[in-house]
């Protein structure tokens, strides 16, 4: 199990995002604790992917602080070099799932997910390619190196992009709809995935979601995102004891409620 | 998918019916008058261009009054209707390459066909039309502004003598050679079309986003190569 | 990168790319295989479009130019004609708006591609700088390969020429041979050299910054590819001209 440490992974302060009249995130506050795996609820477009981006400063909240280990991210802009070296710097803690995993067509697996190590480190290629290969047999991939991204199917897309985001095995892993466009046992097989990393890695996992079985089974604390506000947020056990509304609403996949779409 | 076999069923869907009307009107305003702005800074600056490169050459030379002559043969039987097929498969080309290849990986082409509507017959045959009616007009178009052009660069930067330049463009242009102008501007027309919609009817689904690069990038790049080897050979046959 | 897209928005955002990219070039760390990479793909995907579209055009002036000179009985003197048109002005532009056309286009639908599939952002959160590792390599690849290009081409064109007047328009190859070089010197190489070099490095920018900013899925790679080759364009035959009036003034 991993060592109890104390400071917060992530600490969000009331942070807002608009565009243009459309309000994304409004004043959204909350904190992750390192080691622990948070799964953010919300129907689609409600700006989970938002919030997912303003953590690695992708996108740059319009208020609030984003801290990261104790450093605002949203302080730091990255059309100044100062700050986009700095930026940069503090990307080296995440790696992040992209929901359709955004591997390089360029290259073929194994390039893909030995990219970040030939980037930032000064492992010779041996050791790199032992690397690739403990990286994709974590994910149950082993002997794909060679395929190029086209050949291979959604699931095993993804699955390579897991690899790559762990390939330096940052602190925290963002995921971004991990399940979304996956059939349920593959699905079901992600969130092994992400379980057994978290034992045997210890990493902080940040999921995006809004599969609620998902949520159920590797969620340690919850969150609910609608309308760009926190509508709840804690430890899974109590959230789901509360019973709020909205959440209520979202795992029973009801119309009625106080989330409305029409 | 081979080109022969794409232009072979293009040439059955394109001659069997006319497109409606509108389909084709749409089409056409799309690639004429959404060129013009476009050729006309282009060619304007071609025409310069060359009255400014011609005199510094014949300076050299001595003969700085050819300029007219020089400006007249290059300019109307080569290089405004090169340039105005440049223009047109960069920008008419890649637009429709890329609004086809979109259409293919988005399957809104075999949604098409799914609905029993021939995609070569609405969606090809239409552009074909059009840009072969437009690009002579942009063709004469371009002659007309790159002799202004020309003439403005002679006479009033390099101070020519207004009466020769004027005397010999008369002289060497002959109404055949704004009509090859013209001729080659319709053989440009269709070949840049069928060139872009094979490209994009060919993007493969697969591919997504980076099927549309591809077919926009080979659109430009294959319509310009044969325009200009196709003017050249039109030249050599009808000039020399 | 911003979603307004005014003109003046537009200037200003290219302008400060410029910055980022020249800081980026001062400053490490550089991706030297990755542009030796591009710079290979590049010149395989250029040679033959811009071969087979420069060339011709010393064929059409010789074969333009036959008829005129013979008309005056100068018909050596073609050679010379046809050397300053191709070391000077043809072969440089053309060459510049091929590889805009073919480098420009490719560049800008690949990093485009990457905006829209979300590989920019992948490469920033592996704290990899997109700027340096899809937009720096591309830039000095053109940089690199246009005046390359335009060696050849000049010489392609020269032998077009050639081929034309001597072999099919019988025009005398001694009287061919000894006008060529009358009229061109070095210099005017050295001109169209750095005119493609200055136009490779503005083609490469621009398809970087197009690329960067592509918005809106499939259809905004294909209008990254598509601005880029068109403003390039511009850009070719603007500058060219305004060379072209200043090298006169100057006598050069």
């Amino acid at each position: 199990m991993p060592e109890p440490i104390t400071a917060p992974a992530i600490e969000l302060d009331g942070v807002s995002k608009a565009f243009g009249a459309n309000k994304v995130l409004d004043d959204v506050s909350l904190t992750v604790r390192h080691g622990s795996i948070m799964v953010m609820l919300g129907p689609s477009g409600t700006g989970k992917s938002v919030l997912l981006r303003c953590l690695v400063g992708l996108l740059r909240p319009d208020a609030g602080r984003v801290l990261v280990y104790g450093e605002d991210v949203a302080a730091l802009d990255e059309s100044r070099p100062r700050d986009r070296a700095r930026l940069f710097a503090l990307r080296r803690r995440f790696g992040m799932l992209f929901q359709d995993g955004a591997l390089f067509d360029d290259m073929d697996v194994g390039d893909n997910v030995a990219f970040p190590m030939r980037m930032h480190t000064d492992l010779s290629e041996a050791q790199i390619r032992a690397k690739v290969a403990d990286k994709l047999r974590r994910v149950g991939l082993s002997g794909v190196e060679r395929k190029a991204p086209s050949e291979l199917s959604g699931g095993m897309r993804k699955r390579v992009a897991f690899a790559r985001a762990i390939a330096l095995e940052p602190d925290i892993v963002l995921c971004d709809e991990p399940s979304s466009g996956l059939d349920p046992v593959m699905s079901a097989t992600l969130d092994e995935l992400i379980l057994e990393l978290h034992r045997t890695l210890g990493m902080t996992f940040i999921v995006i979601s809004h599969d609620t079985a998902e949520a159920k089974k590797i969620a340690d604390t919850i969150g609910l995102l609608a309308s760009g506000k926190l509508v709840t947020y804690g430890p899974a056990a109590d959230v789901f004891a509360e019973g709020q509304p909205a959440l209520r609403q979202f795992f029973e996949r009801s119309t009625e409620g106080p989330i409305r779409v029409l | 998918m081979s080109f022969v076999w794409f232009v072979r069923h293009a040439l059955v869907a394109q001659f069997s019916r006319l497109p409606p009307a509108e389909q084709f009107l749409r089409h056409a305003v799309d690639a004429g008058v959404g060129s013009v702005a476009l050729l006309t800074l282009l060619i304007f600056f071609a025409g310069m261009s060359l009255a400014v490169q011609g005199y510094g050459a014949f300076v050299r030379m001595g003969g700085q009054e050819f300029l007219g002559l020089f400006c007249g043969i290059g300019g109307v039987r080569e290089l405004f209707p090169v340039m105005a097929a440049i223009v047109c498969g960069a920008r008419i080309g890649a637009n429709l390459a890329a609004s086809l290849a979109n259409m293919q990986i988005s399957e809104q082409i075999e949604a098409l066909s799914v609905m029993g509507i021939d995609p070569m017959r609405y969606l090809v045959a239409p552009r074909l039309w059009a840009v072969v009616f437009t690009m002579p007009l942009l063709c004469a178009y371009a002659d007309v502004v790159g002799l202004s052009a020309s003439y403005f660069a002679a006479v009033v930067q390099l101070g020519v003598d207004q009466g020769t330049f004027s005397a010999q463009l008369r002289e060497i242009i002959r109404w055949q050679d704004l009509a090859v102008g013209v001729g080659k501007g319709v053989a440009f027309g269709w070949l840049v079309a069928i060139i872009a919609c094979y490209h994009g009817y060919r993007a493969a689904k697969q591919e997504g986003a980076a099927g549309v690069g591809v077919a926009t990038n080979r659109a430009i790049v294959h319509s310009t190569v044969v325009c200009i080897v196709l003017n050249m050979i039109l030249s050599a046959i009808l000039y020399a | 990168m911003s979603q307004r897209r005014g003109p003046l928005e537009a200037t200003l955002a290219f302008l400060d790319f410029f910055a980022a990219v020249l800081r980026c070039l001062v400053t490490g760390p550089h991706f030297w295989l990755e542009t030796l990479r591009t710079m290979d793909i590049l010149m395989r995907r250029c040679l033959i479009p811009v071969g087979l579209a420069v060339a011709p055009v010393g064929a059409v002036i010789a074969l333009q130019g036959v008829g005129v000179f013979r008309m005056f009985g100068v018909e050596g003197l073609l050679s010379s004609m046809l050397a300053t048109a191709i070391f000077r002005q043809y072969s440089p532009a053309l060459a510049s708006v091929m590889v805009a056309a073919q480098a420009g286009s490719s560049i800008a639908a690949r990093i485009g591609t990457m905006k829209v599939r979300g590989q920019i952002d992948a490469l920033a959160v592996m704290s990899v700088d997109p700027l340096r590792y899809v937009v720096v390599p591309g830039f000095i690849a053109c940089l690199i390969i246009a005046p390359l290009l335009n060696v050849l081409t000049t010489a392609l064109g020269l032998v077009s020429g050639w081929f034309f007047a001597v072999v099919l328009a019988r025009v005398d190859h001694g009287a061919f041979v000894d006008n060529l070089y009358s009229q061109v010197t070095v210099t005017d190489l050295w001109i169209g050299l750095a005119k493609c070099t200055l136009f490779g490095g503005a083609i490469g920018l621009i398809a970087g910054f197009a690329g960067l900013r592509t918005v809106g899925g499939a259809a905004g790679v294909g209008r990254a590819a598509n601005s880029t080759v068109v403003t390039t364009i511009i850009m070719i035959l603007v500058i060219d001209y305004f060379i072209s009036l200043l090298l006169l003034w100057l006598g050069v």
